[in-house]
């Protein structure tokens, strides 16, 4: 096995210890091991908070949504989303409300590596792309 | 202006206002024209992803939490942490009869600046070959216009035939010929008004060449009015790899659309050497692990699917042909090398160039004895397979008896008798490039010669003779030559009027 699957399995292993039954990160297991791994400087330890980083935002990712919008947040539009998302996920989705001004109009939800999205930067970005 | 002014409206009308799902990822690491991207979880083997400023990537890796993806345009403008999304289509290409006469890339974008292509269709890049059901067996010829080649090693449609030898010994120019003579049979048989007529378009791949090369092609085959019926498929040296890779099913897919409409078509892919090395280029990259000569394991598989692509299908299956002209490159003249092993098992043959006939002025420069053609006279109309069926044999026997007879002073009747007759059927084979020979013609000088119409003339003469004797053909005595081509046999009252025609050009001929 390569150097570098060794390391991203121990990276994940390590994330592993910190999920509680829901498979969420708790976050005083999580400080807890970083402190100990920067205690006892393991070597390449750059290399392995790197991959403990991308582990935890890619399982944050899963459980949470971002939902970027442009002007006014609408509750009623926000439970919408929650109780559609619901029915999209596994468990409950958390969900991270964001102005994003480049969209211009609507929204864009990214869950997971899932980006739904009616705003008005993708349409005209498609009217562009539709023209090349 | 209102032109425009519809296309816009057009295009919003068109446009769609639905939501749209996309699966996305970050780049990780970016290098040589490879992008690792985690995420894109959903994305499938071969999808077209798309990168930030329009530049497009194949997913080509797809492992437990990354995707290994290589990149079909500029990579100056990305960086780590760019997103990444799926476009749920495979890549594919442009297709039809409007990308004839156009110089396009590897995802068949034009780069010949004549506007953009108006193509109906697109083609997946990657297809599955024609199974067994809808093939037939090659039995049409495809004229190459090179003597040595038609004669000896005939090529038919829906042949696979390697052409190899190292480099600077006629390989591209044999395929340029080819091209060449397609063009000319295509104008002759189209103002001909023959119903029957089967033109041949084709594709000439340029894998890894220098662009002041790709460009010198280009101008060849517009100066001899050839480029009306060709499209090349452009991926030089100075492209990112993945194009390298990409270009030969892409050229690929474009002439299977001419096969399954019906029609036949002949591509070049020139080179294949270098399309492996630029494939093992991305392999090492991605990660995969290499065998002989660090190439990927299914090296060979990157050629078996390409060139199974080619074939000839059944009258159900619309009659159409694809013929493949694939080009390797030997080192030192070694044909056991990995690359063109490979090549050579999964062709129907293949014409091998010698550096040492090249060097000796004996242009092209075929070996006789390792040059071949699995399809054989199936693929040569009856007047030429009655006069060439065995020049072959005698122009081997001639280089066995010539190698013997350095080392003898005193030798018989009749050794001498063949070694005169293949001394004059090398001569007879020289032939200038991009000069391709109608096979009529090729046939009457055939005749000549086994006739012992050349025995008079001294070896040295034979090649002026042959020059003054197709001109005599094209012009005074071209009336047996009609006879072949409108018959494609050779009958007693073609061979009374060929033997005239000789008589006559000989008492001109000094």
């Amino acid at each position: 096995m390569s150097e570098d699957i060794k390391i991203k399995k121990l990276a994940k292993n390590l994330v592993m210890i910190t999920l509680d039954e829901e498979g969420k990160i708790i976050q005083s297991e999580m400080e807890k091991l970083i402190s100990g791994l920067i205690e006892t400087q393991p070597s390449g330890l750059k290399k392995l908070l790197k991959l403990i980083l991308n582990e935890t935002k890619r399982l944050e990712y899963g459980y949470s949504a971002v939902v970027e919008f442009n002007g006014k947040s609408d509750q009623r539009m926000v439970d919408n989303l929650v109780q559609k998302l619901d029915t999209l996920t596994v468990g409950k989705v958390e969900l991270k409300i964001v102005e994003t001004p480049t969209i211009i109009a609507g929204y864009r939800v990214r869950i997971g590596d899932d980006v739904i999205e009616d705003s008005i930067a993708s349409r005209l970005s498609n009217l562009n792309k539709s023209f090349q | 202006m209102s032109a425009i002014t519809d296309l816009i409206k057009r295009e919003i009308e068109n446009l769609s206002t639905d939501a749209t799902r996309t699966n996305v990822g970050t780049i990780s690491t970016l290098a040589d024209g490879v992008a690792q991207v985690e995420g894109l979880s959903k994305v499938m083997f071969n999808e077209m992803v798309e990168f930030p400023n329009n530049v497009l990537g194949i997913a080509l890796n797809l492992e437990e939490d990354s995707v290994g993806c290589v990149l079909l345009g500029d990579t100056s403008s990305l960086k780590e942490g760019d997103e990444v999304r799926t476009t749920g289509k495979l890549l594919s290409v442009p297709v039809g009869k409007a990308l004839l006469g156009r110089v396009v890339d590897a995802v068949g974008r034009p780069i010949d600046g004549k506007g953009p292509i108006d193509a109906e269709k697109q083609f997946p890049v990657e297809r599955i070959a024609p199974g067994i059901i809808p093939r037939k067996s090659v039995d049409q010829p495809l004229q190459t216009g090179i003597m040595a080649v038609d004669s000896m090693v005939p090529i038919g449609r829906g042949q696979r035939e390697l052409i190899i030898g190292d480099r600077s010994t006629g390989k591209t120019t044999i395929a340029i010929d080819t091209i060449i003579n397609q063009s000319k049979i295509n104008k002759q048989g189209e103002n001909s008004g023959n119903p029957d007529f089967r033109p041949v378009f084709c594709i000439y791949v340029a894998v890894g060449q220098k662009n002041s090369n790709i460009a010198r092609t280009i101008k060849l085959l517009e100066s001899t009015g050839a480029m009306d019926y060709v499209t090349i498929v452009s991926a030089p040296a100075a492209v990112n790899p993945a194009n390298q890779y990409l270009a030969p099913y892409s050229g690929c897919a474009m002439g299977e659309w001419f096969m399954e409409n019906g029609m036949d078509a002949l591509i070049v892919y020139d080179d294949l050497s270098k399309h492996a090395v630029a494939y093992r280029q991305i392999s090492l990259i991605l990660k995969r692990p290499s065998g002989r000569e660090a190439y990927p394991g299914d090296v060979f598989y990157l050629h078996s699917r390409l060139l199974e692509r080619s074939a000839r299908l059944n009258e159900n299956n619309g009659n159409g042909s694809l013929t493949a002209l694939p080009i390797i490159e030997t080192q030192m003249g070694d044909v056991s090398g990995y690359i063109p092993t490979n090549v050579i098992s999964i062709t129907d043959g293949q014409i091998f160039l010698e550096t040492d006939l090249f060097n000796k002025g004996i242009r092209p420069a075929v070996s006789v004895g390792l040059s071949v053609s699995r399809v054989g006279s199936a693929a040569q109309i009856k007047a030429y397979k009655k006069v060439a069926g065995k020049v072959k044999l005698e122009l081997a026997q001639f280089r066995e008896l010539a190698a013997f007879s350095q080392f003898e002073s005193d030798l018989d009747a009749s050794t001498k008798a063949r070694l005169d007759r293949g001394a004059r059927i090398v001569e007879l084979f020289k032939q200038g490039a991009y000069n391709p020979v109608p096979v009529e013609i090729q046939a009457a000088v055939m005749w000549g010669m086994q006739n012992d119409f050349f025995d008079s003339i001294p070896v040295a003469d034979i090649s002026r003779a042959v020059e003054s004797l197709k001109d005599y053909l094209e012009t005074q005595g071209k009336e047996p030559c009609e006879q072949i081509y409108k018959t494609g046999k050779l009958e007693e009252d073609t061979e009374r009027n060929l033997r005239s025609a000789f008589e006559d050009w000989k008492r001109t001929f000094s």
